[in-house]
């Protein structure tokens, strides 16, 4: 794989003709589609019928919803999801190397999402921001940091060399 | 980046059986078969289950079945665990009305399935890339 493109030129001659192309595409958005509301579903231990009565609509809806070779998912409807779940929705048309990372991040806790918490969100935000400031801080002072975590925290080991 | 290496059923004269089917599909087949591989490549097996895999019983225990619909017609790719991060795919099916088309697709991969396990001669890796 060349240095700095998320694929291979062999993955990348099996998707060179635009046909093949769009059509793989279409099939991976669904899938990353259906996989994220089946993690926002498990992630809160709901059954489908509990989370549409959550969201407001059927099982059926939420099996559709889940179900990758539907491909008929409206904007409406996942913006209604992410409103009955207070998480926000954003649809782009990324470069493809974005695209590519993304859809090579499908496990269920890539794609865990938290509501909005407001006030507390914003001290997460800040304290991670300052973390990361410490750590360029660091890096310039010939300490070495290691800062691992994710939106929960983070931890940070850091070790001075001579 | 991949967790799983797929693998493919070779016949006794060295051909490639799934890479056989996969030439006669029409293109929203075959490019979906390299999406749903893509995916199943990158996620942990307790989360290949539900639309994506299930795993056969009765007489067809033993296999599971990757699933997707493509050009109107519900296909159905038997294979099974090979390794702790390994799947070999064995059979290119199709399903219509609650059936395997053909009927004898889950014996034929079991059948398969025992030739895979007594010579890793009758399988190779997966011809596409992945990533």
């Amino acid at each position: 794989m060349p240095s700095g493109l998320p694929w291979s030129k062999e993955f990348s001659a099996q998707i060179g003709d635009k046909e093949d192309r769009d059509e793989y595409v279409a099939d991976q958005v669904r899938v990353l589609i259906a996989l994220s509301i089946r993690a926002l579903r498990e992630q809160r231990g709901l059954s489908q019928t509990a989370f549409g009565r959550l969201i407001g609509k059927p099982q059926s809806v939420v099996s559709r919803l889940e179900d990758p070779d539907y491909g008929k998912v409206s904007v409406q409807t996942l913006l209604e999801v992410g409103a009955a779940l207070d998480i926000p929705l954003m649809i782009s048309y990324p470069e493809w190397e974005d695209w590519f990372r993304q859809m090579r991040r499908l496990k269920k806790t890539d794609l865990e999402r938290r509501p909005f918490a407001g006030a507390e969100q914003a001290d997460q935000a800040a304290n991670d921001a300052s973390i990361l400031q410490f750590s360029a801080v660091a890096r310039d002072s010939a300490i070495s940091t290691t800062v691992t975590g994710n939106r929960e925290g983070a931890t940070m080991k850091v070790s001075a060399y001579a | 980046m991949a967790l799983w290496a797929f693998r493919c059923y070779l016949d006794a004269n060295g051909v490639d059986q799934i890479r056989a089917a996969h030439a006669e599909k029409m293109r929203q087949a075959r490019n979906k078969f390299l999406s749903r591989l893509s995916a199943l490549a990158t996620l942990p097996f307790e989360e290949w289950f539900g639309a994506y895999y299930k795993e056969l019983h009765g007489v067809a225990a033993g296999v599971g079945e990757i699933r997707f619909k493509a050009d109107g017609v519900q296909q159905r790719v038997l294979g099974y665990r090979s390794g702790e991060r390994e799947f070999t795919l064995l059979l290119w099916a199709t399903e219509k009305s609650g059936r395997f088309v053909p009927l004898a697709a889950p014996a034929t991969a079991l059948s398969r399935k025992a030739e895979t396990e007594q010579s890793k001669d009758r399988s190779h890796a997966l011809w596409l890339a992945l990533e």
